[in-house]
């Protein structure tokens, strides 16, 4: 009899494929503290404990992005907003990425081993690992001038990188320039150089060319807009000289809705013309010299 | 106690909270261009099997229930893009690459989503050329090699598949080989259930420890909270 309520009692306390109501309870209590953390005032103390709570937040929550109209929704936009109006909310992440950094390559530098394990306190290159995957995934949904320089900069760290696959598997170490990348091209910069990216591949032409994109920002040639925001942007705040971009006249000439990325056909490719309107263009161009040889034939006669 | 001067040591308790966390399997036949055979795996273990044993190594030391989707999906796809003859995976924090990519979008979406998603691949390959399993942290994805052609044996699966889970909630890296989040050096790690393939023993180790526990304090908590 005792077994037999034991089993019973197990089945009724094993989870299933469904939601039980103890998880949908733990769900909504996590979006009711999230949305308490993003709308309490602001900390005196402890402002880095904060953002900290605030950037993971984000992360989760941002698994619902596109989902409008949810709670956990709209508890992501009132994070981000939140963790948005904090000066240095980017700088926070790349002080973690770099400081971990440093240990990793003061270790490599002491034992005389260029890709060397670092066994700190936790063990393993993983804490880098840590520090990137989460510092990287919350800043591609910051879309700020903050973030852009702290993004911007990472693209030409390539320390880490040309580690075996198999190391990186054991460590998690990954170069920063990549993730930054990655991350960048996620904020909804109009006009970018490549659409946000979701798969690794040909990483190295993009990286060159988003590099160029950061490289002309930060010389003040070029402005950056991002998507469903007005105003133009450069390294310091809202541009004084108007939008900017390198062969291309000076701002208002740009045609109104001109968003970039957003209206970018993908399938034409990041940066590049897509094959059938090469297509078109050609065969517009053959109709043109096949009419002006009929024509000239005609007019020979 | 004789000449000897006694030790004492505070013993401490973890109470871990109970979390529960989906697992989906698809099982990955590879087409060949031009080819009209089709390449399934053929170590499949049952998703009875599968969730039984991972909750015999996780619910009992980390209190961590898995629930195996029992309609295992299959999938169907050309997916050795630069016909290599393997799987070709990015490092653990990337993008997934093309290849993986192209089996992820054939996926059909289930109500809940599985907080992991397990691969087990067909078509005589080793996934990246060289591994039994790999878990691919940014894509919350795990790849197997389902071929018994590659000495591989269908009872060992269960435990492969537990090992690259326990990457999920441990973190990467293997302690005989200086990596994950508790290195214990000088401890018996073939006992550890994230000993590598090269440092495990002849029984396969199940044991996680008090910096594991921890680590999965946290990461557990951040796979389920991610999960929409």
């Amino acid at each position: 009899m005792k077994l037999l309520i034991y089993i019973v009692f197990l089945a009724a306390t094993s989870p299933t494929w469904e939601y039980s109501p103890r998880e949908l309870e733990d769900k909504r209590l996590l979006v009711e503290g999230w949305k308490k953390m993003a709308t309490q005032p602001l900390p005196e103390k402890n402002l880095d404990e904060y953002i900290n709570k605030l950037g993971l937040a984000v992360w989760a929550a941002s698994s619902s992005k596109a989902n409008k109209g949810t709670e956990r929704n709209e508890a992501y936009w009132l994070l981000r907003e939140r963790l948005l109006s904090i000066p240095g909310h980017a700088e926070y992440y790349r002080d973690r990425i770099n400081r971990m950094r440093s240990k990793v390559d003061k270790y490599r530098a002491e034992h005389g081993s260029p890709h060397g394990k670092y066994d700190g306190a936790g063990g393993g290159l993983s804490l880098l690992g840590r520090e990137q995957r989460s510092g990287f995934r919350i800043l591609e949904n910051l879309p700020s001038v903050e973030t852009v320089r702290v993004l911007g900069e990472f693209l030409s760290d390539d320390r880490g990188a040309g580690i075996p696959l198999l190391e990186q598997i054991n460590t998690g170490e990954t170069s920063n320039d990549v993730l930054a990348m990655t991350a960048i091209s996620q904020l909804g910069i109009a006009n970018a150089p490549t659409p946000a990216i979701r798969v690794s591949e040909d990483m190295d032409r993009k990286l060159e060319g988003w590099k160029h994109w950061y490289a002309e920002v930060k010389e003040g040639r070029r402005t950056f807009r991002f998507i469903g925001d007005p105003v133009d942007y450069d390294l310091r705040g809202p541009s004084k000289r108007g939008a900017l971009e390198p062969n291309r006249t000076r701002s208002g000439k740009r045609a109104a809705g001109d968003d970039g990325a957003e209206d970018r056909d993908e399938s034409a490719g990041e940066g590049g013309v897509s094959p059938p309107v090469i297509g078109a263009i050609l065969a517009g161009l053959f109709l043109l010299a096949a009419f002006w040889i009929y024509r000239r034939k005609q007019l020979a006669r | 106690m004789g000449g000897l001067t006694s030790l004492s040591t505070p013993i401490g308790f973890k109470v871990m909270k109970q979390r529960a966390v989906r697992v989906a399997v698809y099982l990955v036949n590879r087409e060949i261009p031009g080819s009209s055979n089709v390449y399934e795996p053929d170590l499949v273990t049952t998703a009875e099997n599968l969730q039984n044993y991972l909750n015999s190594v996780f619910k009992p030391q980390i209190n961590v229930d898995i629930v195996v989707n029992p309609n295992y999906q299959t999938i169907a796809a050309p997916w050795d893009v630069n016909g290599n003859n393997y799987l070709d995976c990015t490092g653990p924090n990337n993008f997934p690459g093309p290849e993986q990519q192209m089996i992820m979008d054939l996926v059909t979406e289930t109500d809940p989503a599985p907080h992991l998603s397990i691969f087990l691949m067909g078509g005589g390959v080793l996934v990246l050329g060289k591994v039994a399993g790999y878990a691919h942290l940014n894509s919350s994805t795990i790849w197997i090699t389902a071929d018994s052609f590659r000495g591989l044996k269908l009872e060992d699966q269960p435990h492969i598949i537990t090992h690259e889970i326990g990457h999920f909630f441990f973190d990467e890296g293997h302690p005989d080989e200086k990596g994950g989040s508790a290195l214990l050096p000088g401890t018996a790690h073939q006992r550890r259930l994230m000993v590598s393939g090269s440092g495990a023993g002849p029984k396969p180790g199940v044991l996680i420890v008090k910096g594991e526990w921890d680590k999965a304090d946290i990461l557990v908590q951040q796979l389920i909270d991610n999960q929409q």
